[in-house]
């Protein structure tokens, strides 16, 4: 069910459509349609949902589904289920090597969720009850023996028919404890100018459970109006939201998503946060012309080239989160700037003042490494491109 | 999906036979350095997918020799799992299957599951091999372990021999009784392969009967199964047979399926007809907290499912329904502000396969109901890290999506994407700008400013297909908008020069005949293009340089009449194409014999050119457009092309509407679909109602069931229905239960009635958890009595009420007695019955049936005490 498409997808992804179709494969005995058996024969249509560097496929015969018409968004979702069972099993990232290590489990996976084409059981808490997940002693044994996890436990599947398939009957913890994280993530488009066109913030509420029974959890907001819409795990109580916007819920047992929500910053449903901009702000600067290399604006006979600079800043967003355990002043990780190069850019030369830059000459894509970042600091990147010859680079926009 | 998991193997390389000379050894001898025999087993092994391996199938042997003897479990697996690894890998390992047969008898699950996946890999193949361990599987299938009896029985099922039907159609019957839903859930399916294997054995094995029976398990996933299987079994009549009975059970019972079994409801909703508007409505409530999944199959099933209902219920044009109630296009339209909010979350969270076909589907709803996504525009911006095609997707959106208010926002966008790297990109832009123009969506001035925007990328020469696009965007545009011609005429006669692909040079050439009045120089331009008329290869462009030069004509004649006769003899004589060598003769044969040249002038130079419809001709795709709604959420949806144009005629999946007459007639008031609301599992499960427990939930279940719909029954309707099937689907075991509303028994009768039936075959229901109780006998009479179900005698005791109650089937069903005995526990409060059936059908399968049927009665008899 895996095909590994090289080790760096993305280019070769981006042409791929995620619904691609085979053409007759019972043609190839030269008989041209004539000799079709159209009990078989047709299109194959293949379904490919990109995970971690694995293309997931599917393929379905026409009519598909076998005399039924099958909703591509099921097999995508599906597809998507099975790569996110994986993860859970074989840890993050599910890639080639995971799968490989743990072939026999993948199989054994594949059996319970998927049966003749039909998808079967997909919810972790029962799967989890099927087989098990490669334990931590399973993991110890593999690194000091060099063997393969997949190690399941003896313990058979209860057997529980559950009313909620969700949740497992008769969970037991030793130390009962729910954890919760918030994770945001906000979607900008930044125009040149550096006002902001449109931005979302996609929320997601993630959970890991270790409660023992059949715990009932209530989780309030201080204001849930500022959310646009949400989607929820099957086991929150719709209604119960609707009328009071409290999501109250029986989770399953282990690590799920709880819910997902939507918050618009800008557009019709009118701004309603207190956020005017971005944490963190690039703001660009490119020019072309001819240059020489060390960036002096020499004689018309030298090479056509561009000047980049670009500055960070960070806003101070200590006063958006409100956290009593915190001390000191909240520091932005990890930062990092990502610089696509137009195909018409030679080579550039480019120094910051802080962290480190990368140039992959093959791809032109600049990678700076900033790291830790605080409102204080203001790294800046300045740099000379050098660009093809013959390239006329008024016409083209540099995309930050 | 089909077929999916088992062909896995088959897509490989094509088998390596071990007898193949290996490379790396002579003769298949194991490379050195790698020793045969165990010392490998020791768990040391470095990856299974290493290409050095491929002839050591005789080690492998044995290593499965020394299997039996072995006492570490481990290692024990990992001989397994080496097998198995080289199956994977393509290598045919079939020569081992004696010896794999031989690790069949163990406890070890895990061994178990990978000697059944061996089996089905090779059963094809090797089906001598298979029929020799079929005993072993039949007898698995009775093991004590539920879980074994399931692998062992798809297993069974799967191993695609069709000589083994007569093997697995006892297991198979056996597992639709299993007390485990595991068990059942894979026979129901088992029950597919079986049809696919054989069909004329299937018929004889009359399982759909079962298959309708199982549609009231317990378990969902069995239930989803069923429907499944169903559906495919009977698709030469459009799926499963359907009435109102089985609708509402299911879409009462949606909040128990899984996120895919939901799916398999959700699919069947489009197909049922709503009994009348009420209940459509109903359906919708129901459904409604679906679109609050993250699932995005089950909120776009629903949409699909909203917009049938929709059909349905709203009013069309002569129809008898009331003056005030809502259109078709009314309840489609709030069908889609209301499924507008899910969607956009959904595309902005998804994977970038997700956010692709979801797109598509929103660019139909938008085509159906214009102007409501239009403030979501932003949404469509495109972002750096989506894929092309899912770029493509946004921007043709965005064309549709504007209105006054935004088009200077989009229009300003799609400006940034023109000189986009990607082409495709860029010409997409230009072309969803012009569309904004030629549909007038952008309000006041806006056709142009977008005119301008275009004229500026007509010269850009840096970027051929940009300012080919341009222009053939401007030829339209003058078209529909002829005042723009001041705007574009100016910079044609430059952009001739450097356009080089023929569709912007056609367009070019084409404007320059229409704008020929005002553009000094155009007659010099096009002299050039003419005087190099041999060197040109496309035909459109000759075909465009005919027509501006006779349009040019009658505007300039001295200075454009010696080219024009140039240019007809070139092109007369030209014999590359039919249409352009016609057009010349015609204008030849126009100009010469017209006797007043007006005539001929007022012909060619007439604004037919001119549109009055904001559409070309071309353009107007409402009739694929209605056809596709049919279709909405499949492959048609994504391909924008009817089912007929990419699937073959016979495999075109029939679409039936049912049912054909309803039960109940459109004025007759309703039973009401009630909501349990996802709550009332976790209650149930919970075993103690929860204080802030929405009520509504409760007090609305007893509706369930009501006099007009036997719920559970099934049966009425079914035989009424005139589904075009062979097979009669409305089987008589699903006879519905039907209860006399008179019936006279005395005391005595029903002491001897009682007395006569042996306890053994009475059915006990123990302990059904309630959450309130009666405060009185009463609350428990009455509303039994509605039900044609009696009460002989009750009392009041300090623990419990007790009951003892009867009914009896209507004649027609065997007049048979129920006999039933009650106890309603008060602390905590819950229900115990024991029936025992009194003549009627001697039956055991029908008698357990009605028992069953009659529990659901009197539950929901009895709903208002129920979670």
């Amino acid at each position: 069910s895996t095909a590994i498409m090289g080790s760096n997808p993305f280019p070769l992804y981006d042409s791929i459509n995620p619904i691609m179709e085979l053409p007759d494969v019972n043609d190839h005995d030269g008989g041209g349609t004539n000799g079709r058996d159209p009990s078989s024969g047709g299109t194959i249509y293949l379904f490919s949902a990109l995970r971690d560097g694995l293309s997931y496929l599917a393929a379905c015969t026409s009519p598909i589904g076998n005399g039924l018409e099958i909703p591509p968004l099921l097999i995508i979702e599906f597809l998507h289920r099975i790569a996110d069972t994986f993860v859970l099993y074989f840890g993050d990232p599910a890639d080639e090597s995971a799968v490989k290590d743990n072939f026999s489990t993948a199989y054994q996976l594949l059996e319970e969720m998927v049966d003749y084409g039909w998808p079967l059981t997909t919810e972790p808490n029962a799967l989890t009850d099927l087989i098990r997940p490669p334990t931590v002693m399973a993991k110890i044994h593999q690194a000091m023996t060099g063997g393969s996890s997949g190690i399941v436990s003896e313990a058979l599947p209860t057997g529980t028919v559950s009313n909620m398939p969700w949740r497992k009957a008769g969970v037991q913890h030793n130390h009962n404890e729910i954890y919760i994280d918030i994770v945001e993530e906000i979607d900008a488009i930044v125009s040149g100018d550096g006002s902001l066109l449109t931005s979302d913030v996609m929320g997601s509420i993630q959970a890991q459970s270790n409660l023992s029974g059949v715990p009932d959890l209530i989780l309030t907001f201080n204001d849930a109006s500022l959310i646009d819409d949400c989607s929820f795990h099957p086991c929150v109580r719709y209604s119960r939201f609707e009328r009071d916007k409290v999501v109250s819920f029986v989770p399953p047992d282990g690590p799920f998503e709880l819910m997902r929500y939507r918050v618009q910053m800008s557009g019709a449903g009118g701004s309603h946060l207190p956020i005017g901009n971005m944490p963190i702000q690039v703001i660009p600067r490119i020019s072309y012309g001819r240059f020489g290399l060390d960036g002096d604006k020499v004689g018309s006979n030298s090479d056509i080239g561009g000047r980049i600079s670009l500055t960070v800043t960070a806003r101070s967003i200590s006063s958006l989160i409100y956290s009593a355990s915190r001390k000191g002043p909240l520091v932005i990780e990890d930062v990092a700037v990502v610089i696509p190069f137009p195909k018409f850019v030679k080579t550039a030369n480019l120094n910051v003042t802080l962290g480190q830059v990368i140039y992959d000459e093959a791809g032109k894509i600049a990678k700076w490494v900033i790291g830790k970042l605080d409102e204080k600091q203001r790294p800046q990147l300045n740099g000379t491109m050098i660009l093809e010859d013959g390239s006329e680079p008024g016409s083209s926009k540099g995309q930050s | 999906l089909h077929s999916y998991r088992r062909r896995t193997m088959a897509t490989f390389p094509p088998n390596r036979t071990s007898n193949m000379p290996v490379p790396g050894g002579p003769g298949g001898a194991p490379p050195p350095g790698a020793p045969p025999g165990a010392s490998s087993s020791a768990g040391r092994d470095e990856s299974y997918f290493t290409e050095s391996r491929k002839g050591e199938v005789n080690e492998l042997r044995m290593l499965l020799r020394t299997f039996a003897t072995e006492r570490d479990k481990q290692r024990k697996r990992d001989i397994m799992k080496k097998v198995i690894a080289y199956m994977t890998l393509g290598i045919d390992v079939s020569r081992l299957f004696t010896e794999m047969m031989l690790a069949i008898e163990t406890r070890d699950l895990v061994i178990k599951k990978m000697v059944y996946l061996f089996l089905c890999n090779y059963a094809e193949t090797h089906p001598d091999l298979a029929q020799m361990c079929t005993n072993t599987l039949v007898k698995d299938c009775g093991n004590e372990d539920p879980m074994v009896r399931g692998l062992a029985l798809r297993s069974l099922c799967s191993l695609r021999l069709p000589q083994m039907i007569e093997y697995t159609s006892e297991p198979l019957r056996r597992s639709l009784q299993d007390g485990h839903a595991y068990v059942r859930k894979t026979g129901v399916m088992g029950i597919l392969k079986m049809y696919h294997l054989n069909k004329e054995e299937f018929d004889k094995a009359s399982f759909n009967d079962i298959l309708y029976d199982m549609l009231r398990d317990p378990d969902s996933s069995v239930v989803t199964n069923c429907i499944l299987v169903l559906n495919e079994i009977m698709a030469d009549s459009g799926g499963m047979a359907l009435n109102r009975a089985v609708m509402l059970h299911l879409l009462n019972r949606i909040h128990e399926f899984s996120e895919f079994g939901i799916l398999s409801v959700l699919d069947l909703v489009p197909r049922y007809i709503p009994a009348n508007d009420d209940e459509g409505f109903q359906i919708m409530n129901l459904l409604d907290p679906v679109l609050r999944t993250a699932n995005a199959g089950a909120v776009v099933a629903t949409i699909r499912a909203f917009l049938s209902i929709a059909d349905a219920v709203g009013k069309r044009a002569g129809d008898d329904r009331d003056e005030d109630s809502p259109t078709v296009d009314d309840l489609k339209h709030q069908v889609v502000v209301r499924i507008k909010a899910p969607l956009v979350t959904l595309l902005a969270s998804g994977s970038s396969e997700l956010t692709y076909v979801l797109l598509k589907y929103v660019d139909q709803l938008i085509d159906l109901c214009p102007g409501i996504f239009d403030d979501e525009y932003r949404v469509f911006y495109v972002r750096y890290h989506d894929q092309s095609h899912i770029k493509h997707s946004k921007v043709r959106i965005l064309a549709k999506l504007a209105n006054p208010d935004n088009a200077p926002d989009i229009v300003a966008e799609l400006g940034e994407l023109v000189a986009n790297v990607d082409e495709m990109m860029g010409r997409i832009a230009v072309q969803s700008m012009a569309s904004i123009a030629m549909h007038d969506s952008g309000g006041q001035g806006a056709v142009e400013s977008i005119a301008r925007r275009l004229v500026e990328m007509l010269d850009l020469h840096g970027i051929p297909h940009i300012s080919s696009e341009a222009a053939t965007a401007l030829a339209s545009l003058v078209r529909r908008h002829p005042s723009i011609v001041s705007v574009v005429s100016a910079p044609l006669p430059r952009a001739l020069k450097y356009i080089s692909e023929p569709a912007g040079k056609a367009s070019v050439i084409f404007l320059l005949g229409e704008c020929g009045e005002s553009i000094v120089e155009a007659p010099y331009v096009l002299e050039k293009v003419i005087d190099s008329y041999d060197s040109i290869a496309d035909a459109a462009v000759k075909t465009a340089l005919l027509g501006a030069t006779v349009k040019l004509f009658f505007y300039r004649p001295p200075e454009v009449k010696n080219m024009l006769g140039k240019v007809l003899k070139k092109a007369t004589e030209d014999v590359s194409s039919q249409d352009l060598h016609d057009r010349a003769l015609f204008y030849y044969r126009l100009l010469r014999s017209s006797p007043d040249t007006n005539i001929a002038k007022s012909i060619v130079t007439s604004k037919s050119m001119t549109m009055s419809t904001k559409h070309f001709a071309e353009e107007d795709d409402s009739e694929l457009r209605a056809a596709l709604m049919h279709e909405f959420n499949t492959l048609c949806t994504i391909y924008r092309c009817k089912a007929e144009n990419f699937i073959d005629e016979e495999n075109i999946v029939k679409f039936v509407k049912v049912p054909k007459e309803h039960p109940l007639p459109r004025e007759a008031p309703v039973t009401p679909v009630t909501d349990p609301g996802v709550n009332t599992n976790t209650n149930h499960m919970g075993g103690v109602a929860m204080a802030d427990a929405p009520q509504q939930s409760v007090t609305t279940v007893p509706s369930t069931v009501s006099a007009e719909v036997d719920l559970l029954g099934f049966g009425d309707d079914l035989s009424a229905m005139s589904v075009p099937t062979p097979a009669p689907v409305g089987p008589a075991s699903l006879q519905s239960l039907s209860l006399k509303s008179e019936v006279i028994l005395n005391g005595e009768d029903y002491q001897n009635k009682w007395s006569s039936v042996p306890d053994a075959e009475a059915v006990i229901i123990p302990a059904l958890a309630m959450s309130t109780g009666p405060t009185s006998t009463d609350g428990v009479e009455e509303p039994l009595k509605a039900f044609n179900v009696f009460t002989m005698a009750s009392g009041e005791l300090s623990t419990e009420f007790k009951f003892f109650l009867y009914g009896q089937e209507e004649d027609a069903y065997g007049g048979g007695f129920f006999l039933i005995q009650a106890v309603v526990s008060k602390a905590p409060f819950n229900l115990s019955l024991t029936i025992k059936p009194n003549g009627g059908d001697t039956n055991p399968t029908k008698r357990k049936e009605k028992i069953d049927q009659l529990v659901e009665l009197i539950k929901s008899a009895l709903g208002e005490y129920f979670p």
